[in-house]
């Protein structure tokens, strides 16, 4: 969005993008694998099929948000709970196309709503750097969208595969992989104390009230989630008048 | 190797959901402003979203489950790799049942 007109004119959409994208994806693939394989063998342990599994990872291609399914999963499937948990979670992408306008703009059909697509926090912050590098070519964010696709289909496949060899029981300490994906991605999205303490402390204190009160999922996730925001933005805002 | 359809359905929901946020955000943000505080709160959203989903299963959870809490911030901390983190977690979350009990 602060990118000069100028250069956004001549963004260019090419192969060769698609391709770097692809190869510049590699080095995330180590952090991508584990979790993947974690994903793959909590589906398994919570009744999907290999089939099953394989389409979720490659329709809806979130990480978080599958984790999360998995974790409401039941028999059978909550279908509600499910996709409203899955909007609450992959909410966080919509600001991320937006950020992208300068490459997006440049582009029309199957290039522009297929990229679109593939967009997942790696690649919109992949794509972010390129751009502030003076990166014209469109076709990198799809080639690291689509390189970290091909691996988050392998692994929780492979995660599946073997999930079903060793059979986890419930209460194994595998199950902790879920609460440690999520603790890991908090530390990332820490900003610090002034802006973040009061509306984690919020959302966490929501949430385990709702939690107690027995209301059923993802009722407890989604009062906590709107009660953290909102403090936060009410404090953002009131902090900017001032 | 067979796809129920109650299966079927969530994944389909899901998917539709994912891409509506995706590609939805885009379509609507560049042509529309939302208000400030809406703005303000979709960038608190995910913090606000994982702290609600974590405390609960924390605050149940025992010693164990807080030792691996610590153990991923830790390796989180010091590589960055949220694949190394979420395994240091699951390792000192094993390591520590098997010492206490």
């Amino acid at each position: 969005m602060t990118e000069p007109a100028e250069t956004s004119r001549r963004v260019i959409f090419t192969r060769a993008g698609v391709w770097r994208g692809a190869r510049a994806s590699l080095p995330l693939w180590l952090g991508m694998v584990p979790f993947g394989i974690v994903v793959g063998v909590l589906a398994d342990a919570k009744g999907l099929s290999f089939a099953e599994t394989v389409l979720m990872s490659a329709l809806v291609y979130a990480g978080a948000a599958q984790l999360l399914a998995l974790e409401l999963w039941a028999d059978p499937a909550p279908v509600a709970a499910l996709i409203l948990a899955a909007a609450v979670v992959n909410i966080r992408m919509a600001p991320m196309g937006a950020a992208l306008a300068p490459w997006l703009d440049r582009l029309r059909g199957l290039r522009l709503w297929g990229t679109l697509s593939t967009l997942v926090d790696h690649s919109f912050a992949m794509a972010v750097q390129e751009q502030r590098r003076g990166g014209r070519d469109a076709g990198y964010l799809l080639g690291v969208g689509l390189g970290l696709w091909v691996v988050w289909l392998v692994t929780t496949a492979v995660g599946h595969l073997a999930g079903s060899a060793i059979r986890v029981p419930p209460g194994h300490p595998l199950f902790f992989a879920s609460v440690a994906a999520f603790v890991s991605i908090l530390v990332g999205l820490w900003r610090g104390p002034r802006v973040d303490l009061g509306p984690w402390i919020a959302a966490g204190l929501v949430a385990l009230a709702a939690h107690r009160a027995g209301l059923p999922v993802p009722v407890p996730l989604i009062l906590g989630s709107f009660a953290g925001a909102a403090l936060g933005a009410w404090i953002e805002l009131r902090g900017r008048r001032a | 190797m067979d796809i129920r359809p109650d299966v079927l359905l969530a994944i389909l929901g899901m998917a539709l959901v994912t891409y509506a946020c995706r590609a939805g955000g885009y379509a609507i943000l560049r042509s529309v402003r939302p208000p400030e505080f809406v703005e303000a709160m979709l960038r608190h959203l995910p913090g606000a979203l994982f702290v609600a989903y974590v405390t609960p299963p924390l605050v149940a959870g025992s010693v164990p489950a807080w030792i691996g809490a610590v153990a991923v911030v830790g390796v989180q901390l010091a590589t960055r790799n949220l694949g190394l983190a979420i395994c240091a977690g699951v390792a000192a979350v094993w390591g520590a049942q098997a010492a206490l009990w």
